[in-house]
């Protein structure tokens, strides 16, 4: 007889019961003090605190919302990465392309200002009549005005005329006028 | 769905980096090029003719004006004036006045501008006269005409 068979021939014997069945056969029968004991042994006769019951379905809540967290940040990563690319495309690229413009713009102001001193007949516009009419003048020794002087050299003469002939030719001032 | 945000984040990377790339390869492919004469003509009629504007572009083609020349008569011989910036570009103001007791009437060449051609399409140029005026610096009825000269 093994250490298996003989324990468990023991414990029925110690317990009062029959281990042949009806028909002769061994069939293990549950005696009753046996299930008596089983259960006292393993019946949950501890009682727990409702403190402790809340502190240990907090905790177990803290770490259920911590592994969901993951989960949440990747179901919203795209909807953040469209936002994030919209965000660049509406504020970044106009600047970027919008940035040049405004200068040009603000450089043909500054220009159209500069227009003025050149507009000898005051016609609104600088063209070559302007230069034209500075160069007559130049040539028929008239009167000049302190204005006429475009390059500041403290005299009109044919350089004041190239400046406004320049001006008049002018790519960038021609979008202007 | 980290693999979509790739994709995304890569997509959104190159359609930002577009503008800022090299033209393509085959833009590369070199053209032919040819060098034209383009002459400029202003007609005042019987007015004699002392100053002049005008502007020049090319509506179709590619085109590049690499040099100016003046006119036939002495009055508008010498280089008018121009934008230095106006060169390798397809636009050009050029503008010229003479104070000479001599000025030409009628039709005349006032200035001969060379262009470099790219390209087969056939350039179209457009001149706009801004301003045709008298010795007295009074505004007068003229055209402009453009006339392509011979290839060189």
């Amino acid at each position: 007889m093994n250490l298996s068979a003989f324990l468990h021939t023991s414990l029925y014997e110690d317990h009062g019961m029959s281990i042949m069945g009806k028909q002769g056969k061994a069939e293990p029968e549950e005696p009753k003090q046996l299930a008596e004991d089983l259960a006292a042994l393993y019946a949950p006769d501890l009682p727990v605190p409702p403190d402790v019951d809340r502190a240990i379905i907090a905790t177990a809540r803290e770490r259920f919302a911590r592994r969901r967290r993951p989960r949440l940040v990747l179901r919203w990563a795209p909807v953040g990465a469209l936002a994030a690319a919209a965000a660049i495309v509406l504020f970044l690229v106009p600047t970027l392309l919008l940035k040049p413009r405004h200068q040009a713009s603000r450089e043909r102001a500054v220009t159209a200002k500069i227009a003025a001193k050149e507009d000898i007949d005051q016609d609104g516009r600088v063209d070559i009549l302007d230069a034209f009419a500075l160069a007559r003048h130049i040539e028929s020794s008239r009167e000049f005005f302190g204005e006429w002087d475009m390059n500041g050299d403290g005299s009109v003469d044919d350089t004041d005329v190239e400046v406004i002939a320049r001006a008049a030719v002018s790519l960038e001032r021609s979008s202007v006028q | 769905m980290r693999t979509l945000f790739v994709i995304l984040l890569v997509g959104v990377f190159f359609a930002l980096c577009a503008p800022f790339q090299e033209p393509r390869a085959q833009e590369a492919v070199a053209e032919a090029v040819r060098f034209e004469a383009v002459d400029i003509y202003v007609d005042s009629g019987d007015r004699p003719l002392a100053a002049y504007q005008f502007e020049l572009t090319a509506k179709k083609g590619k085109i590049a004006i690499v040099g100016i020349e003046g006119g036939d008569h002495p009055a508008f011989k010498e280089p008018p004036y121009y934008d230095p910036a106006a060169l390798q570009n397809d636009r050009i103001i050029i503008a010229a006045f003479s104070t000479r007791p001599d000025l030409p009437k009628n039709r005349i060449r006032v200035a001969r501008i060379h262009v470099e051609v790219t390209g087969e399409v056939e350039p179209e140029y457009v001149v706009t006269l801004t301003v045709a005026a008298s010795a007295q610096g009074e505004r007068i009825p003229a055209t402009a005409t453009v006339s392509r000269g011979a290839e060189e």
